[in-house]
């Protein structure tokens, strides 16, 4: 695939002034003006030639990578570490540090992102035309890359006069101010950008646990999932792994904004839904010094983006763009009553899980007139209504086939309430996600007119009127200024006895 | 005179069915309380202690159950599905309403129960009972 891409499109962000990250312009201008020399001075980045041989400067680490090894061809083990380094708004460059496990694990300690530091004989490499030399590094706009090792040159913390310009370069993003993705363009776009690296301007919402985990070739890495919302679009969850993830814990929910440069789009399919990735090329730029971004801070920090917590309503609360957390990671239990009571509860927006061992009270599946089906956009997922034709009637979704009078384009999902009751009260229409609806019944929703009613009978049974263990999601909105809830059935399955007496043991 | 006293308003009594675990006295006890607008299912566990007979009228199927000292005569109306052959003499979870008038338990499900949750219903019938205390003692000073 042509990474490169954005080379051909940067035309289009040519209106913003702030930047200028044309590199083939930029290396048009670059005559060497001076004599070349071989020897290390002190220079710029935009300076470099590829007269220098080695060069010294002063810059701010704007990412960091590794620590990493490879084994060469002589099949001796080396390690290394990347940085990429900036020493203006426009430049900034990638740099490689070589040495021996202890001297790079040493390294990797004692510097971080944000430092600012004196490089001193790097070695000037002439990137490849090919792209290839940024294929696992962040884009740069320099046509050189650098290298250090532990034999030659040196990387140390600068202690200069001018480290507060430098300092002040952290909070500009390293791409052209509108050249960003919304998370609605991410959704809109679905699967057409899988795999694709974007640029996201977004706030922090949410701060997931940092999990350690060992790779297939044992080493051990950390990961950690951040959920990202914008004014757009209240979910999309970026998987961070390593470095970042320590970066990340400085984060805070509903405060920080980030450019996230080159983050990866996949296709989750497990939360079926697109999510954002973190690698190698990815760059974070922690509260841009942007008006787009102080904008959007402004309504990160807001009451609106609390409670304006809206890809769903009532009509489609199915609707992929809200991930939510592991089913192992709910455990906080509650009776049916105090479910109610915070559903109520008018001071707290919240959305809220939590786990209950309740009756199933009301299962209305087995009834000739009930349909228990709902139609879903097969593009957009979102419902189709039969007052409408099942046409779907999201703008940015049907309108290049609109002249289609009926939609044929969907798919078949459960639509079940239930209600569900314990010793202290009942909650009626709590909404069965469609996946655990699946489970339950055991077939999926498209084959439904397959299974005679005294089959669904049969299943009814297994169910109602038994201790059952649901995992549930507690959804607060506004809905013509009133305060609604909706409760979701995350899982249901027939309650373990043993479980329960150990829960009912502690009351 | 103003009459600018804040009435404060009880807070509001969650009405909505209760499914509560007792006895076959508890049971009773709590189905004759009328008034109360109490609108409970019960889960009452027992050994079927009869023959499964057809009730006088033809529409449902009878059968006593008994716990300890207790017994009470259960109804069982095979609306969507028959009822299963209840051996006499085993433990069974049965789940109903009580009907004040002829005393008897309508059942709307019945099946064998296992020993482990007959140790469970111990402990929900304890929390069942007092929160049924709560909620009447609410109810009645409203």
């Amino acid at each position: 695939m042509d990474k490169m891409s954005w080379n051909h499109d940067f035309t289009d962000f040519q209106t913003v002034p702030k930047l200028n990250l044309n590199m083939q312009a930029n290396q048009k201008t670059r005559q060497p003006t001076n004599t070349p020399s071989s020897s290390s001075s002190e220079i710029k980045i935009q300076d470099i030639t590829s007269g220098h041989s080695y060069i010294n400067f002063v810059g701010l680490i704007i990412c960091k990578d590794g620590p990493k090894s490879i084994i060469n061809k002589k099949g001796t083990e080396r390690h290394l570490l990347s940085f990429t380094v900036r020493d203006s708004e426009q430049d900034f460059i990638n740099l490689t540090l070589w040495g021996s496990d202890t001297f790079i694990s040493n390294y990797n300690r004692s510097t971080q992102v944000g430092d600012v530091v004196q490089i001193s004989n790097a070695q000037v490499q002439t990137k490849q035309n090919n792209g290839m030399d940024d294929k696992y590094k962040p884009w740069t706009p320099s046509g050189f890359q650098l290298n250090v090792s532990e034999n030659h040159g040196s990387i140390e913390v600068y202690n200069g006069w001018d480290v507060d310009h430098l300092r002040s370069l952290q909070h500009i993003p390293n791409k052209a101010n509108n050249d960003y993705y919304t998370l609605d363009d991410i959704n809109v776009n679905g699967m057409s950008l899988q795999g694709e690296h974007v640029n996201l301007l977004v706030a922090v919402k949410k701060l997931g646990k940092v999990r350690n985990i060992t790779t297939k070739t044992g080493k051990t890495t950390k990961k950690c999932e951040v959920i990202l919302f914008d004014e757009t679009c209240a979910n999309l969850p970026l998987d961070l792994w390593n470095n970042n993830v320590d970066i990340a814990q400085l984060w805070i929910p509903h405060q920080t904004v980030i450019f996230a440069a080159d983050v990866k789009i996949i296709y989750n399919e497990f939360k079926s839904s697109m999510i954002a990735v973190s690698d190698s090329k990815t760059i974070f730029t922690i509260d841009p010094d942007t008006q787009e971004a102080y904008s959007l801070h402004s309504f990160a920090t807001s009451e609106k983006s609390f409670t304006e917590d809206t890809s769903f309503n009532e009509g489609n609360v199915s609707f992929s763009r809200e991930p939510d957390p592991d089913l192992d990671s709910i455990r906080d239990i509650y009776t049916v009553e105090e479910i109610k009571k915070k559903a109520q509860d008018e001071n707290d927006k919240q959305t809220d899980y939590g786990v209950a061992f309740v009756f199933v009270s009301l299962l209305d599946i087995d009834n000739e007139d009930k349909i228990i089906t709902k139609r879903i956009c097969e593009k957009c997922k979102r419902v189709l209504k039969k007052e409408s034709n099942y046409i779907c009637l999201n703008t940015v979704c049907n309108g290049e086939d609109d002249n289609n009078m009926i939609n044929d384009n969907y798919n078949l999902e459960y639509n079940i309430t239930l209600s569900i009751s314990d010793h202290t009260a009942t909650l009626d229409f709590t909404h069965l996600q469609p996946t655990v609806a699946e489970h339950m019944l055991g077939f999926p929703a498209d084959q439904i007119n397959h299974v005679s009613l005294d089959q669904l009978t049969q299943i009814k049974w297994k169910y109602l009127l038994e201790r059952c263990k649901i995992k549930f999601k507690l959804i607060k909105y506004n809905k013509d200024s009133i305060s609604k809830y909706t409760v979701r059935i995350l899982s249901l399955d027939l309650a373990d006895t043993e479980n329960v007496l150990n829960y009912f043991a502690t009351q | 005179t103003t009459k600018s006293k804040i009435v404060q308003k009880p807070p509001e009594i969650d009405k909505s069915l209760k499914i509560i675990t007792t006895d076959i006295d508890g049971c009773k006890k709590w189905g004759q309380r009328k008034g109360a607008n109490m609108n409970l299912l019960f889960e009452v566990f027992g050994m079927v202690d009869s023959a499964v007979l057809m009730n006088q009228s033809g529409t449902g199927k009878e059968f006593i159950l008994k716990d300890g000292m207790d017994t009470i005569q259960c109804l069982f109306y095979e609306i969507d599905r028959s009822l299963p052959r209840l051996t006499r003499g085993q433990w069974h979870r049965c789940v109903g309403t009580y009907e004040g008038k002829t005393g008897k338990m309508k059942c709307v499900a019945v099946r064998p129960a296992g020993p482990e949750e007959r140790k469970l219903a111990k402990l929900t019938m304890y929390l069942s009972n007092k929160s049924l205390e709560g909620f009447s003692r609410a109810i009645s000073e409203q």
